[in-house]
C-alpha cells in the first residue's frame, strides 16, 4: 500500500506540473484532477483494509531520527481515512468549480502540492510530524488567496497566516511538553503514558486547535479569509483545513487526553454555543453575501465544538457526521457566492435582488444548500443538528436544548439572504449583469446538491464509518 | 397494504421531479402528470380506507450508532387515513383547478412540482410513526409553503410573506426539535404512538410531559395559525389562490391539529390541554373579530381559518378528540370549497383581490355564487351543512368542561362567523358592480376545470352532514354521544339569525348608515386595531427588527469589529509602537552603540553579581 | 594540517589569476573547498596538540565549507577580493570548531575578527565605508572586554584544556561575564548589537552573507563547547543570563525588521533575532538536546542567511534593488531569484519541511527538555512574530505588481544558480533529514 509517496509525491510533483504547464496550462488541471481521483482511489481502497477492530493500519514508518523517538511514522484509522477520502473527493470538486481559473499552471500546482501536506496531517500519529504538516498547510493557501484572492487578499491572508501561527504555538509548546513528559512522540504511544501538567497542556492545545477551526473568540480571520479568497479556495478552507481543526480536536485532544476532556468538556461547550449563536447573530446582521455563507460556516463548527464535547462514541459520531455535513454543505453556497460577486461584482445582498430570475438553478441549488444550512430535514444538516442536540443533551442534560436557537438563527440568515438576493424585482446591477456558468463548475453544485439529499436521506453510512472511528469510546 | 406506503413515500417526489423535468420540455405534461399522481395517490387513499383492517404499523431505525438509534417507522390508523383522504383528495382537487387557473402562468412546471412535494410532505407527517419522521414531514410542508407562497418572487410583497410565513412557523419548529430531543433523553423513545400508550400507564415524568408537549404545541401555533404566531398566514394569501387553498386553507394548517390528535393522550396526561384550549379560543375570538372588517377575499378567508382552526383546538383542549377531529374534517372541505370559489371570482375577475370592488357578481357567476354559498353556510354553522354539527359539537363542549374564559370566546367566534362570511359573500355577488372597469371584464368560468371540482366540493360539504357520526366514530372508535347544552342550539340559531340579519341589512341596504357608522372615532380605532390584526404582526415585527436584528446582533456586530477584530488589527499599531519605542536605541552614530554596548556589560556583571548573591 | 594547508594555499594563490581569468580562480577556490571538505569528511582533522576532530565538529565543518564554496560562487566582478578572504574564513573555522583549548580559542577568535574587518573593507562607497568602521571600532571595543575578561579568568585557572578547566566563585563569573560581553559583540545580542544592524546592510551584501552567518554561527558553537562545563556548574546563572539575553535579542531583532522598508536592514534585524534564538541552547544547557539544538540552529541558519543575502547581493548589483519598493513584483522580473527568496525566508521564518523550522524545533525542544517552557513559549511566539515581515516581504515578491521604470527581467548568473541550489538543497535536505544531525551531536 503506498503511504509516504502519498505525501511526498504530490510535493514533489507539483513543481514539474507547474513548469510542464507554462506552455499549456490546460495540463496543470487535468493533472490535477487525475492525481486527486487516484487519491480518492486509494483512500477508498485504504477504507477497506482497514482492520475489523477499529484499530489502527500501519502503513510505514520514515525518516527514523535515533535518540529523539522522532519518525514520520504513518498509520491510520477509520477516522483518518475519512478525513482522506472527505479531501480527495472535495478536491475534485475544487478543479471542477475553478475550472476556469485564470493562470492555470501556477493555480493547480498549487493545489497538488497541498494535496501533500493535507494528506500528511490525517496520515501521520507523530505529533510533531502533524505539526509539520499542519503548519505546510497554510502554505500553498497562502499563495492561492494572496494571489488569486480579491480587493484585500493581503490583509486577509497575512491576518489568517499569523493568527493560524500564533495559534499554533500554543500547540507546539503542548506537544513539546508531551514529549518531555512522556518521551514519546506517537501518539499512540502518549495515549497510554501519564501525563505530568494534563490541564496546561490540555489549554495549549485547545487553544491551537480552537484557532483553526474556528472557535469564539478566534473567528475573525475566518470572515475576512474567505471573503477574499476565490469561491472554490473557500471550499478548500470550510471544507478541508476547518476540518483539519475539529480532527486535530479530536484526535489530539480528545482521544489522546479523554480523562481532562470530560473534565473541561463544559468550556469547549459554552465556547461552541457562543460561537454558534454569535456568529449565527453575526450572520443575521450582515449585508455581504459572502461574510453571511462565512459566519454560517462557524456557527456550525460551533455546533461541532458541541458534538465533541461530549467527549462519547455519540457525540464524536455526530461531530463526524457535522463535520461531513458542514463540508458539503457550505461549500455550494461559498462557491456560489463567489460566483455572484464575480457576475454581479457586489458582495452586497440589498444591491442584488432577482437572481433567481436570471440564473433560476443555481438559485435553486443556493436555496437547496441553505435550507441544510438551516437544518431542513431529508438534508445533511438535520441529521447533524438532531444527531448533536440527542447525544448533546445526553451528555450534558436538557439545558443543551437552546442549540436548537442556532437553527432558527440559521433560518434567519439563509431565508433573508435568499430574500434580498435571489427574490424580488430585479436590482438594476442584476439587470445588467450576465449569468453565466461553466459547465464542470455547475457540474460540481449539482454533485454537492446531490450529496446533500442522498446522505440527508440515507446518513447510515456515514454513521457505519463512525461506529468503527470511535470503537474505543463505545465501553463508556 | 404495504406497496401503498410505498407510493406515499415515494410518488409524490418522482411525480415533482417528472413534472419538473418532462414540464420543461412540454409544458403542458407537468398539469397531467401532476393530475395522474393526484390521481394515484388519492385512490390509494380510497384503497386504504375501503381496505382497512388493522393500522399498517412499520418499524424502520433510521440512524444507528452508539448509544442512538433514531427511528423512522410508519404508522397508518384510522385518524391517518382520515387525513390522507383529505391530503390528497384536496390536492387532487386542488390541482385540477389549477389547470385553468394557473393557465396563464408560465412556470407551470415549477408549480406543479412543489404542490406534488408539499403533498408528499403532508402525506409524511400523517403517516409517520415516530415524532422524526413527523418533524420531517412537517418541516417538508413548510418549505413547500414557502416556496410555494413566494412563487411568485418577482414581487416584494410574495418574497416578504414567504420569508415571513417560513420564519414564523420556524420558530415554532425549534421547540418541535428540542422536545425530541428531550424525550429522547428522558423517555427514550420517539414513537407517538408508544408515548400516548406510555402517557396514560403514567409512565413518564409529569414536568417532562408537560414541557414537551407544550413544546410540540408551540410547533402547532406556528403552524396553525394560533396566537401569537398568526400573521404569517394572513400575508401567506399573496401566493396563488390554490396555494392558499390547499394550503393555508385545508390541509398544511391543519398539521397542528392532526400532531395534538395524533398525541391526545400525551396531552390529556398533563394540564397542557388546558393551555391549548385558551390558547386556541383567544386565537377564535381575534381571528373572527379580524375576519369582519378585511377588504380583501382571501384575508376574510384566512382569518376564518385561523378562528376556525381554533375552534378545532379549543375541542382538542376541552377534551373532546371527536369534536375537534370532526371540526377539522368538515372544516378542511368547506374551507377548500370556500378558497377555491374565491379562487374561481379573482380567476374572472382577473385577479381582483378586493371584495369592495367587486359586487353583483351572481349575474355572471351564478354557480360559483351557489357554491360559495353553500360553504359559506357551512362555516356559518347554519343546519344541516356539516360546520354545524362539528362546530355546535365544539362549542358545547366548550361549556360544558372548557370554563367562562374558553366558552365565552369560543361562542363568539363561532357566532361571528355568520356574520364575516355573509358580509363576504353580500359585497362580492350582491348588489351593484363597484367597479366597472374590473366587472366589464368578468368572464365565465369553465366547466371542467373550474365548476367540477367546486361543485363536487360542495356536495361533499352536503353530503358528509349524513356521515358525522360515522366520521366520529371511525376517528375516535367508539360511537361518541353529542354533548348537550339546555337552550344551546335555540340561542346560537337566534344570534346567528341576528347578526344574518344585521349584516344583510347593513350591506344590502344599508350602506349609507355603514359609512355614517365608520365615520365614528371609537369605531375607526376598534377598526384599525381588527384590520391589523391587534398588532400582533407589527410587535413581532418590532420585535424581531429592533431587539434582535438591530439590538443584539447589531451589538454582537459591534463588539465583534469593534472589540475582537480591533485587538487583533491592534496588534499593527502596537507592535508599530514598540518598533518605535526600539528605534530609539538605533542612532547609527557609532558613539552611542559604545555606549549601549557598555550598558550591556554592566548588565551582565551586576546580574551575575545579585545571581550569585541571591543562589 | 591538510585542510588548513590547501585553503590557505589556494588563499595564496587565487589572486594571481584575478586579472581576466576570474573563473579559473573561482576553480580552484572550489577545488580547495571541496578538497578540504573531502579531507575533513575522511577524519583528516588538524591534527597539532590542542585539536581534535569530533563527529559533531566534523560535519559543522562540513557544512560551513559547503557554504562557503556556494558562497563564493556568487561572486562576480568587483566581489574577486572576497574569494581568498572566503577561503580564509574556512580555514579559521576549521580551527576554531576543532580547538580544545581556551587559549587557542581566544586567539582564533580575534582571528577571525580580524578576517571579518579584512572582508568588511571591501569598500566601494561611502556606506561601505561607515559599516566597516562602525565594525571596526565595535569589535575593537569587544576585544577589549574579551582580554580583560580572559586575563582575569587566566589568573585563576591551571589549565585551558575545556575538559580540565574547573575554576569556581565570584571572580570566575565576573571574568566569564566580561568575556561574554565581547563574545556577544560577535554573536549580535542585544545591547551590544548596534554595530550589526547598520554593518550588515552596508557593507557589501556578499561580505555581509559571510559576517553575519558563517562567522556568527562558527563564534557560536565554539563559544558553547569553551563555555560548556562552565555553564553546566552554574545552572541558574546560565539559565537567567542567557534566558534573559535570548529574550531581549529575539524581541528587539523581531519588533525592530517588523516596519524596516530595506530589505537589508529586514535580514540584518532578523540575523540579530537569529542570535536570539541560538542563546536558548546556551540557557538549555541542562538539556542533552542543547548542543544537538544548537548545531542544527546553526547549520540551517547558515544556509538559509547565507542565501538571502546573496539573492539581495544579486539583486542589488543588477537592479539595484534595495527597498520593499523595489521588490514588487519580482515574480515576474525573475522568478528563479524570487523562488529562492521566498522558500529561504520562509525557512527562516520557521515553516516547516525547511531546515529552519526543524532546527527551531530542535533548539525550542531542548528549552523545553530543561523545563523553561515559558521562555520558550515567548521564543515560540517570537518566532510566528517574525513569519510577519518575511511574509511583508513575499507579498511584495508575489503580491504586487512591479513599479514602472525598473528592470523588466534580471537574470541569473550560473554561478549565483549553482551557489544558490547548493544552499536550497541544504535547507531542504535538513529540514527533511535530521538523523544526520542528531547522530552525530547527542551527547557531548
Amino acid at each position: 500500500m503506498m503511504s509516504v509517496e502519498l505525501i511526498f509525491g504530490p510535493m514533489l510533483l507539483a513543481p514539474f506540473v507547474y513548469f510542464i504547464s507554462r506552455g499549456a496550462e490546460w495540463v496543470a488541471k487535468w493533472v490535477a484532477l487525475t492525481l486527486f481521483i487516484g487519491l480518492l482511489a486509494i483512500s477508498v481502497d485504504m477504507y477497506q483494509a482497514l482492520p475489523a477492530d477499529g484499530g489502527f493500519l500501519f502503513l510505514g514508518e520514515f525518516l527514523r531520527v535515533p535518540g529523539f523517538d522522532f519518525a514520520l511514522t504513518l498509520q491510520v484509522d477509520a477516522l483518518s481515512v475519512i478525513m482522506l477520502i472527505l479531501t480527495a473527493a472535495l478536491s475534485i470538486l475544487v478543479v471542477f468549480s475553478s475550472w476556469n481559473e485564470k493562470h492555470q499552471g501556477a493555480y493547480f500546482s498549487l493545489l497538488i502540492f497541498f494535496a501533500g501536506p493535507i494528506f500528511g496531517v490525517f496520515m501521520t500519529t507523530n505529533l510533531l510530524w502533524f505539526f509539520i504538516f499542519w503548519e505546510l498547510v497554510l502554505v500553498p493557501m497562502l499563495f492561492l488567496v494572496g494571489y488569486w484572492g480579491g480587493e484585500r487578499r493581503v490583509y486577509a491572508i497575512i491576518k489568517y497566516f499569523l493568527y493560524a501561527h500564533f495559534g499554533s504555538v500554543f500547540m507546539f509548546i503542548g506537544f513539546f511538553l508531551i514529549y518531555q513528559q512522556t518521551g514519546h512522540w506517537d501518539f499512540m504511544t502518549v495515549k497510554e503514558a501519564m501525563i505530568v501538567t494534563p490541564a496546561l497542556i490540555w489549554w495549549f492545545m485547545f487553544v491551537g486547535f480552537a484557532v483553526e477551526m474556528p472557535l469564539f473568540p478566534f473567528h475573525t480571520w475566518l470572515p475576512d479569509a474567505h471573503v477574499e479568497a476565490p469561491g472554490s479556495i473557500s471550499v478548500l478552507l470550510a471544507g478541508i483545513l476547518l476540518k483539519m481543526g475539529a480532527y486535530g480536536l479530536i484526535r489530539f485532544v480528545i482521544e489522546m487526553m479523554p480523562v481532562e476532556s470530560r473534565h473541561f468538556a463544559i468550556y469547549i461547550v459554552i465556547i461552541g454555543l457562543a460561537t454558534t449563536l454569535f456568529a449565527g447573530l453575526l450572520a443575521i446582521y450582515e449585508k455581504h453575501i459572502k461574510k453571511i455563507v462565512a459566519y454560517s460556516s462557524i456557527s456550525h463548527m460551533g455546533l461541532v465544538a458541541v458534538a465533541i464535547a461530549t467527549v462519547s462514541y455519540d457525540g464524536l459520531s455526530a461531530a463526524l457526521y457535522e463535520m461531513i455535513g458542514h463540508a458539503i454543505v457550505i461549500s455550494p453556497l461559498f462557491i456560489i457566492a463567489g460566483w455572484l460577486h464575480h457576475k454581479t461584482h457586489t458582495w452586497y445582498v440589498d444591491e442584488m435582488g432577482g437572481i433567481m430570475q436570471k440564473a433560476p438553478y443555481v438559485s435553486a441549488i443556493f436555496v437547496l444548500a441553505g435550507m441544510a444550512a438551516l437544518g431542513l430535514p431529508g438534508t445533511m444538516g438535520f441529521v447533524g443538528e438532531l444527531t448533536i442536540i440527542v447525544s448533546a443533551i445526553k451528555e450534558f442534560g436538557p439545558w443543551i436544548a437552546v442549540i436548537a436557537i442556532g437553527s432558527l438563527i440559521a433560518a434567519g440568515y439563509v431565508i433573508w439572504a435568499v430574500r434580498r438576493a435571489l427574490h424580488a424585482e430585479m436590482s438594476p446591477v442584476v439587470a445588467k449583469s450576465h449569468f453565466d456558468m461553466g459547465g464542470f463548475e455547475f457540474m460540481a453544485l449539482v454533485i454537492f446538491a446531490f450529496f446533500i439529499i442522498l446522505f440527508g436521506v440515507y446518513p447510515q453510512p456515514i454513521f457505519d464509518m463512525a461506529n468503527s472511528a470511535f470503537k474505543m469510546f463505545g465501553g463508556m | 397494504m404495504i406497496s401503498s406506503v410505498g407510493i406515499y413515500l415515494i410518488l409524490p417526489y418522482l411525480g415533482a421531479v417528472l413534472a419538473f423535468v418532462l414540464g420543461k420540455m412540454n409544458e403542458k405534461s407537468a398539469f397531467w402528470i401532476a393530475e395522474i399522481v393526484g390521481a394515484i395517490l388519492f385512490g390509494t387513499s380510497i384503497y386504504l380506507f375501503m381496505t382497512y383492517t388493522t393500522p399498517i404499523d412499520i418499524d424502520y431505525t433510521w440512524i444507528n450508532y452508539g448509544g442512538i438509534q433514531l427511528p423512522l417507522g410508519i404508522y397508518i390508523d384510522h385518524l391517518s387515513v382520515v387525513m390522507l383522504l383529505i391530503a390528497t383528495g384536496l390536492g387532487f382537487a386542488d390541482i385540477h383547478f389549477a389547470h385553468d387557473y394557473m393557465g396563464e402562468d408560465p412556470d407551470k412546471p415549477r408549480y406543479y412540482a412543489k404542490v406534488l412535494f408539499f403533498i408528499g410532505g403532508m402525506i409524511l407527517l400523517v403517516i409517520a410513526k415516530d415524532l422524526i419522521g413527523a418533524f420531517a414531514g412537517w418541516e417538508f410542508m413548510g418549505l413547500a409553503s414557502y416556496l410555494l407562497i413566494s412563487f411568485w418572487f418577482k414581487t416584494k410583497s410574495a418574497a416578504n410573506a414567504g420569508m415571513q410565513a417560513f420564519l414564523y412557523t420556524r420558530f415554532g419548529d425549534i421547540f418541535i426539535l428540542a422536545a425530541i430531543g428531550l424525550l429522547y433523553y428522558f423517555v427514550g423513545n420517539l414513537n407517538m404512538v408508544d408515548l400516548n400508550q406510555m402517557a396514560n400507564n403514567g409512565e413518564i415524568d409529569k414536568t417532562v410531559a408537560l414541557v414537551t408537549a407544550l413544546f410540540i404545541f408551540l410547533g402547532a401555533i406556528g403552524k396553525s395559525g394560533q396566537f401569537p404566531l398568526y400573521p404569517w398566514l394572513m400575508n401567506a394569501m399573496e401566493g396563488p389562490t390554490t396555494v392558499s387553498a390547499l394550503i393555508h386553507g385545508a390541509t398544511m394548517v391543519n398539521s397542528g391539529i392532526y400532531i395534538v390528535a395524533r398525541m391526545f393522550d400525551f396531552y390529556a396526561y398533563t394540564d397542557a390541554l388546558f393551555i391549548v384550549a385558551n390558547v386556541a379560543a383567544l386565537s377564535a375570538f381575534i381571528g373572527a373579530t379580524s375576519a369582519l372588517v378585511q377588504k380583501e377575499i382571501k384575508k376574510i378567508l384566512a382569518y376564518s381559518t385561523m378562528s376556525h382552526l381554533s375552534i378545532a383546538f379549543v375541542g382538542l383542549g376541552v377534551g373532546s378528540l371527536a369534536f375537534g377531529m370532526l371540526h377539522l374534517v368538515n372544516h378542511a372541505i368547506f374551507k377548500a370549497l370556500l378558497f377555491l370559489s374565491a379562487g374561481a371570482i379573482i380567476y374572472i375577475a382577473h385577479h381582483t383581490k378586493d371584495a369592495w370592488k367587486l359586487g353583483g357578481l351572481i349575474k355572471k357567476a351564478p354557480y360559483v355564487a351557489l357554491f360559495m354559498a353553500m360553504g359559506s353556510l357551512s362555516l356559518a354553522g347554519v343546519p344541516p351543512f356539516s360546520g354545524f354539527f362539528s362546530k355546535d359539537g365544539v362549542i358545547a363542549e366548550a361549556i360544558l368542561h372548557g370554563g367562562p374564559f374558553v366558552s365565552i370566546f369560543v361562542t363568539i367566534a363561532g357566532l361571528l362567523s355568520i356574520a364575516y362570511i355573509t358580509r363576504l359573500w353580500v359585497l362580492v355577488f350582491m348588489g351593484e358592480p363597484r367597479d366597472e372597469g374590473i366587472n366589464g371584464h368578468v368572464h365565465s368560468p369553465g366547466n371542467i376545470f373550474i365548476r367540477l371540482p367546486l361543485g363536487i366540493l360542495a356536495f361533499v360539504t352536503l353530503g358528509i352532514a349524513l356521515y358525522q357520526t360515522n366520521i366520529v366514530d371511525y376517528i375516535v372508535g367508539h360511537p361518541v354521544e353529542e354533548p348537550h347544552v339546555k337552550g344551546l342550539l335555540v340561542g346560537f340559531l337566534v344570534g346567528m339569525a341576528i347578526l344574518f340579519g344585521i349584516v344583510v341589512g347593513l350591506y344590502v341596504k344599508g350602506m349609507n348608515l355603514l359609512q355614517k357608522i365608520s365615520q365614528h372615532r371609537f369605531i375607526q380605532i376598534i377598526h384599525q386595531i381588527l384590520f391589523n390584526g391587534y398588532y400582533v404582526e407589527a410587535g413581532i415585527t418590532y420585535l424581531s427588527k429592533n431587539v434582535i436584528v438591530n439590538g443584539v446582533a447589531k451589538s454582537f456586530r459591534w463588539i465583534d469589529t469593534n472589540l475582537i477584530d480591533w485587538l487583533v488589527n491592534a496588534t499593527v499599531p502596537f507592535a508599530r509602537g514598540i518598533f518605535k519605542a526600539f528605534r530609539i536605541g538605533h542612532s547609527g552614530k557609532i558613539g552611542d552603540y559604545i555606549g549601549i554596548f557598555a550598558i550591556g556589560v554592566a548588565i551582565i556583571v551586576v546580574a551575575i553579581l545579585i545571581i550569585v548573591k541571591g543562589v | 594540517m591538510g585542510s588548513l594547508i590547501i585553503l590557505i594555499g589556494a588563499g595564496l594563490l587565487v589572486p594571481l589569476f584575478f586579472k581576466g581569468h576570474m573563473i579559473i580562480a573561482k576553480y580552484i577556490a572550489a577545488a580547495a573547498f571541496a578538497a578540504a571538505a573531502f579531507n575533513v569528511y575522511m577524519g583528516n582533522g588538524i591534527d597539532l596538540p590542542y585539536f581534535v576532530l569530533t563527529p559533531d565538529t566534523q560535519l559543522m565543518e562540513i557544512v560551513v565549507l559547503i557554504v562557503l564554496a556556494a558562497t563564493m560562487m556568487t561572486f562576480s566582478g568587483f566581489e574577486r577580493p572576497l574569494i581568498p578572504q572566503t577561503l580564509f574564513v574556512g580555514a579559521a573555522s576549521l580551527a576554531i570548531l576543532e580547538t580544545n583549548n581556551f587559549l587557542m580559542y581566544i586567539v582564533l577568535f580575534e582571528v577571525i575578527a580580524i578576517i571579518s574587518y579584512v572582508l568588511a573593507a571591501n569598500i566601494r562607497s561611502k556606506l561601505n565605508a561607515e559599516g566597516a568602521i562602525k565594525m571596526f571600532i565595535a569589535g575593537a571595543t569587544a576585544s577589549g572586554f574579551i582580554l580583560l575578561g580572559f586575563a582575569m579568568f587566566s589568573m585563576i585557572t591551571p589549565t585551558f584544556n575545556y575538559s580540565e578547566i574547573s575554576v569556581h566563585g565570584n571572580f570566575a563569573l565576573v571574568a566569564f561575564g566580561i568575556m561574554l560581553a565581547g563574545i556577544f559583540y560577535k554573536m549580535t545580542v542585544v545591547p551590544m548589537h548596534g554595530w550589526a544592524a547598520d554593518t550588515y546592510a552596508q557593507v557589501n551584501h556578499a561580505a555581509a552573507a559571510i559576517l553575519s552567518a558563517t562567522i556568527k554561527v562558527v563564534i557560536a558553537v565554539a563559544t558553547f563547547k569553551a563555555f560548556y562545563l562552565f555553564m553546566a556548574a552554574y545552572p541558574t546563572t546560565t539559565v537567567w543570563l542567557f534566558g534573559f539575553f535570548a529574550i531581549i535579542t529575539m524581541t528587539l531583532g523581531n519588533f525592530m525588521a517588523l516596519f524596516q522598508k530595506k530589505i537589508a536592514k529586514i535580514l540584518s534585524f532578523s540575523s540579530i533575532a537569529h542570535a536570539g534564538y541560538m542563546l536558548l541552547p546556551f540557557a538549555a544547557v541542562a538539556s542533552m538536546y542543547s548542543y544537538t539544538g544548537l548545531i542544527y540552529l546553526g547549520i540551517a541558519y547558515v544556509f538559509m542567511q547565507t542565501s538571502v543575502f546573496l539573492i539581495l547581493n544579486d539583486l542589488r548589483r543588477e537592479a539595484h534593488i534595495k527597498t520593499l519598493e523595489d521588490i514588487k513584483g519580482l515574480y515576474k522580473k525573475s522568478p528563479l531569484h524570487a523562488l529562492f527568496f521566498t522558500i529561504q525566508l520562509l525557512s527562516l521564518a520557521g515553516i516547516p519541511l525547511l531546515a529552519g523550522f526543524i532546527s527551531k524545533a530542535v533548539a525550542f525542544y531542548a528549552g523545553v527538555d530543561a523545563g523553561l517552557w515559558p521562555l520558550i513559549l515567548i521564543a515560540a511566539l517570537n518566532s510566528a512574530l517574525s513569519l510577519g515581515y518575511y511574509l511583508w516581504v513575499i507579498k511584495h515578491i508575489y503580491f504586487d505588481e512591479p513599479v514602472a521604470g525598473t528592470h523588466a527581467k534580471i537574470t541569473m548568473t550560473p554561478g549565483s544558480l549553482v551557489g544558490q541550489l547548493i544552499l536550497l538543497a541544504g535547507t531542504i535536505y535538513f529540514g527533511i533529514f535530521a538523523a544526520p544531525v542528531f547522530s552525530t551531536t547527542l551527547g557531548l
